[in-house]
């Protein structure tokens, strides 16, 4: 169902939801905008900054030794974002959810969470999501999704959960008219992200290009400013190595999650010693051929939604796109 | 919300150290009693908590099969295995699994079957051994080479009495002492002792990465297609079920697509042997 509403009525509306919900809006920290249960709202700035993962698959998480049962209210998150939604929907909930053995941790926070999405009408210059299959609007996954026009807003709903947000709202429902303006809204935004970058994963075959090319001396280049911070792992919504810290006491067993970084040294190396991938070429090049083969063959989708973090989070300026684009 | 009852898959179950069996120099068997049964196949492997330090994997070394009771042995290499060769008989640790595809029996039996051992690699294979002697009518000519750095190396040293009523057994080391009166090299030496159909015998191999990398070429050269040469890789399997990507070989997950590969598989993989 698509309504209609007026700009101001949104706050209205987040007033009524925070009875029910705890909610997370974009907002203005600092210099970044983060999900906060703030009042102030940035529906503005893309990416927000820290993106969506935590909420289901936190940075540090006890995953063995926590109450399970405890019960926690349910969790809003506001502004979500087209690409965001997508690693969500397309990778996480696939390896988390729908491939055995479910991650019990992820399905409880995951079902707490009612995501509210908002389309993108000023892209940054970091956003690529157009050359990676993806568009500056949630496509699906949201259970509710905002539309800004110039003085209203459309409300699309797209699941039980979203339509349970009008139980006690009347709205009108949108016309073909504002559906119409909706859609040339967001054709103006698809164009203004696909001038970041003019390709296409798959017709300039990203995958075949990354896979064929494993000359040391072109990773070695990339790879040459890299700090091995792991920060565009970290900032990665598509991202989601981690591994067990083993943190039992004498009482009990405790196991926490933890996230990784394949950009680290010791990523894959085994008790014994052995690394497959000891020098950062390999595993810099690593990095892309998991995004654009590894996962591509996994999920049927790129691990890339085009969300820019890991350029804009990079301390070396090491852009993936000129990464990418030395191989066309 | 839903209603079955899911597992958390990280979970593991509690189990105590009920006996310490020293096997070699930094060679150790856990006998581990769990307090509840797992049922595990041969080849298969199991995640070993020691509490409060790490998490690692292991494959348990005795008669596959449900039960309570599992022996697992393990080389001190790092921090977790340092640990835990310290530990009296009972302390307690907790195990999840087991995990990984286990040996292909569809693939083995009925064969000539030669069974390569490296080092602390006979561990797995022991439970390939049992497997062997409980289905002897499966298996029309078992072999085992096995190869170690020494003497004082060997593991299982009284089984093997037992093992040559059923299997052609050579048996190498590369730095011999006084006593020892069979071959001395690495264990691709033994392949001139042994006579195999090689159109149509199998092979398994488990050893040190480096040691399976060259049986399994020396096997190829023979003319043992490579779909027949077995190896079980080691990587960092972290989460045991496909879910953390440590363990990427290429495009498999070594813990849920592997352990158990064969040759023609991981053969041309960047890393597979490093």
């Amino acid at each position: 169902m698509i309504y209609k509403a007026e700009k101001e009525n949104i706050a209205e509306h987040l007033d009524i939801w925070s009875n029910s919900y705890k909610l997370y809006v974009p907002s203005e920290t600092g210099e970044l905008v983060l999900y906060e249960t703030k009042q102030e709202i940035n529906w503005q700035q893309v990416p927000v900054w820290g993106g969506i993962k935590e909420f289901v698959f936190p940075g540090r998480n006890r995953v063995v030794g926590n109450d399970e049962n405890k019960k926690t209210k349910p969790v809003m998150l506001v502004g979500v974002r087209g690409c965001d939604l997508r690693a969500l929907v397309e990778v996480f909930d696939k390896i988390f959810l729908e491939q055995e053995p479910a991650d019990t941790v992820y399905k409880k926070l995951r079902e707490n969470l009612t995501l509210v999405s908002v389309d993108c009408r000023e892209p940054a210059e970091t956003c690529f999501c157009t050359a990676v299959g993806g568009n500056p609007y949630g496509e699906k996954g949201f259970d509710l999704n905002i539309s800004f026009l110039n003085d209203e807003v459309l409300m699309e709903t797209a699941s039980g959960k979203g339509e349970k947000l009008f139980e006690n709202i009347k709205l009108p429902k949108a016309s073909k008219e504002d559906i119409k303006k909706r859609d040339d809204i967001r054709d103006t935004s698809e164009r203004a992200v696909k001038i970041n970058f003019k390709r296409d994963y798959k017709k300039d075959n990203f995958r075949e290009k990354i896979e064929n090319n494993n000359d040391k001396k072109y990773w070695e280049e990339k790879a040459e400013d890299c700090m091995i911070c792991g920060g565009c792992n970290f900032a990665c919504p598509t991202c989601y190595c981690n591994l067990l810290d083993e943190v039992s006491d004498s009482k009990e067993i405790k196991k926490v999650l933890q996230w990784d970084s394949c950009q680290l040294k010791g990523y894959a190396r085994v008790g014994g010693g052995a690394n497959p991938r000891p020098d950062l070429w390999e595993r810099f090049r690593q990095r892309y051929l998991c995004k654009f083969r590894i996962m591509d063959e996994e999920f049927s989708v790129p691990g890339c939604t085009g969300c820019g973090r890991c350029i804009s989070v990079c301390p070396a300026d090491i852009d993936i796109r000129e990464t990418i684009e030395g191989l066309l | 919300m839903s209603a079955e009852k899911l597992k958390n898959p990280y979970n593991p179950i509690k189990a105590t150290i009920v006996n310490i069996i020293v096997n070699a120099p930094d060679i150790k068997t856990f006998k581990l009693e769990l307090e509840e049964p797992i049922e595990f196949a041969t080849g298969q492997f199991i995640q070993l908590t020691v509490p409060g330090i790490g998490e690692a994997p292991f494959t348990p070394s005795s008669k596959p099969g449900r039960g309570k009771n599992i022996d697992i042995t393990i080389m001190k290499v790092g921090v977790a295995t340092g640990v835990l060769h310290k530990m009296k008989a009972g302390a307690k640790v907790a195990i999840r699994g087991p995990y990984g595809n286990g040996f292909p029996l569809d693939k083995i039996r009925d064969r000539e079957l030669l069974i390569i051992g490296g080092g602390v690699g006979l561990a797995p294979l022991r439970t390939l051994i049992y497997e062997v002697m409980e289905n002897k009518e499966r298996y029309p000519r078992p072999l085992l080479l096995y190869g170690c750095k020494t003497p004082e190396g060997i593991l299982y040293k009284d089984s093997f009495s037992d093992w040559e009523e059923d299997f052609e057994i050579h048996r190498t080391v590369d730095n011999p002492n006084e006593e020892w009166q069979e071959c001395k090299g690495v264990v691709t030496t033994l392949f001139d002792k042994i006579k195999v159909d090689t159109d149509e015998c199998a092979a398994v191999i488990v050893g040190p990465p480096v040691m399976m990398k060259f049986a399994a070429l020396e096997l190829e050269n023979m003319g043992i297609s490579p779909e027949r040469i077995i190896v079980s890789m080691e990587k960092n399997m972290t989460c045991g079920f496909g879910k953390c990507r440590h363990c990427l070989l290429g495009d498999y997950y070594v813990c849920k697509d592997g352990p158990v590969f064969t040759y023609k598989q991981v053969k041309g993989i960047p890393g597979a042997w490093d």
